[in-house]
């Protein structure tokens, strides 16, 4: 059908994002999001992939998706449906916040704190 | 490798005093529950947001790259989308650890119009918005105090001010945008760190009174 060569590949793009997902573009836990906090659980594994082994080594402190994904340089969506692998494994706890729950008190903190800086 | 969380003070530089700490919680395996909460810095392109998280957050800001897909770019208003979209938006974003509890990230929102698409991803589960106006382009923050109000976020307006650029008063800028009185609107000069901490406490304390007012009602 079209008779031009593909473009020839670059470093860059040798890898396609979502490759590393296995083609998936949705977590098996959709409730993930950009700012979700997520924190390495259980004993050590040894049969993880490359960007899983490094999600998990990331993780002891409690940190967000987007963080990740800035870690490792992948997109969001990668490391959405990566840490949602994890969660399912049993690797990663996640934390969720509703902003509806968001309390008086912690508004207090965060104004204190902004103050403070 | 990582030590302890390192709540407010020590300015939370995660890689930088990570290592230094005694890792006193490293046989503990069982997750501490942290709190995150989203605040948006939203605003025409070049009208300081990565400036403006760069002034208050504790790590430089980073970058996170959001790939558009057509799956992800809302089923409702497929017009908008046609054929595959394999656009790439980055997000600027920046972090302030309030205690050990509670964790606040600012996310800068791709800054042309064309990319309000993926707002909905980035406002969803947000506290609330601050919305950059440059007083010489005020149409371009249109978009942004449209869209919070059309989704009832809270949010705040902060005018930037540039230099060479003549200094409105506030209650000009607020009769040109149209914002309702309710809406807080302060001077907010991206590149102070001060001026940044006023507008932040302005949406907070918005977002609180709103808070108390529906407890009170």
């Amino acid at each position: 059908m079209n008779d031009e060569l593909p473009p020839r590949a670059t470093a860059q793009d040798f890898v396609r994002p979502f490759v590393i997902t296995g083609g998936r573009t949705r977590a098996v836990d959709s409730s993930l999001k950009m700012e979700t906090m997520v924190q390495t659980v259980g004993k050590p594994r040894d049969d993880l992939g490359f960007e899983s082994a490094r999600i998990v080594d990331y993780c002891y402190e409690p940190i967000s998706i987007a963080e990740i994904a800035a870690e490792l340089g992948v997109p969001l969506g990668v490391a959405i449906v990566i840490v949602g692998d994890l969660v399912a494994g049993g690797c990663l706890e996640t934390t969720n916040s509703d902003p509806v729950e968001i309390e008086l008190d912690a508004l207090t903190r965060m104004i204190e704190r902004v103050r403070a800086l | 490798m990582s030590g302890p969380f390192e709540p407010a003070g020590a300015a939370g530089a995660r890689s930088a005093t990570a290592e230094a700490q005694p890792s006193s919680g490293q046989n503990t395996r069982s997750a501490r529950k942290v709190t995150s909460v989203k605040l948006v810095v939203a605003g025409g392109f070049g009208v300081g947001k990565t400036t403006f998280v760069s002034a208050v957050s504790e790590i430089p800001p980073l970058t996170t790259e959001a790939a558009m897909t057509t799956e992800s770019a809302g089923v409702d208003d497929a017009s908008l989308v046609t054929g595959k979209v394999t656009t790439t938006v980055a997000m600027d974003f920046g972090r302030i650890t309030v205690d050990d509890q509670l964790v606040m990230y600012l996310f800068g929102t791709p800054g042309q119009e064309r990319f309000a698409f993926m707002w909905d991803d980035l406002c969803d589960g947000a506290l609330g918005a601050v919305v950059l106006a440059d007083t010489r382009r005020l149409d371009d923050s249109f978009v942004a105090l449209d869209y919070f109000e059309a989704r009832n976020l809270p949010f705040v307006v902060g005018v930037n001010h540039f230099i060479g650029s003549y200094h409105y008063p506030v209650p000009e800028v607020r009769e040109a945008l149209g914002v309702s009185p309710d809406i807080p609107v302060v001077d907010c000069d991206a590149r102070n760190r001060e001026s940044v901490k006023v507008a932040l406490i302005t949406l907070l304390q918005h977002v609180y009174d709103l808070r108390s007012a529906a407890l009170n009602r």
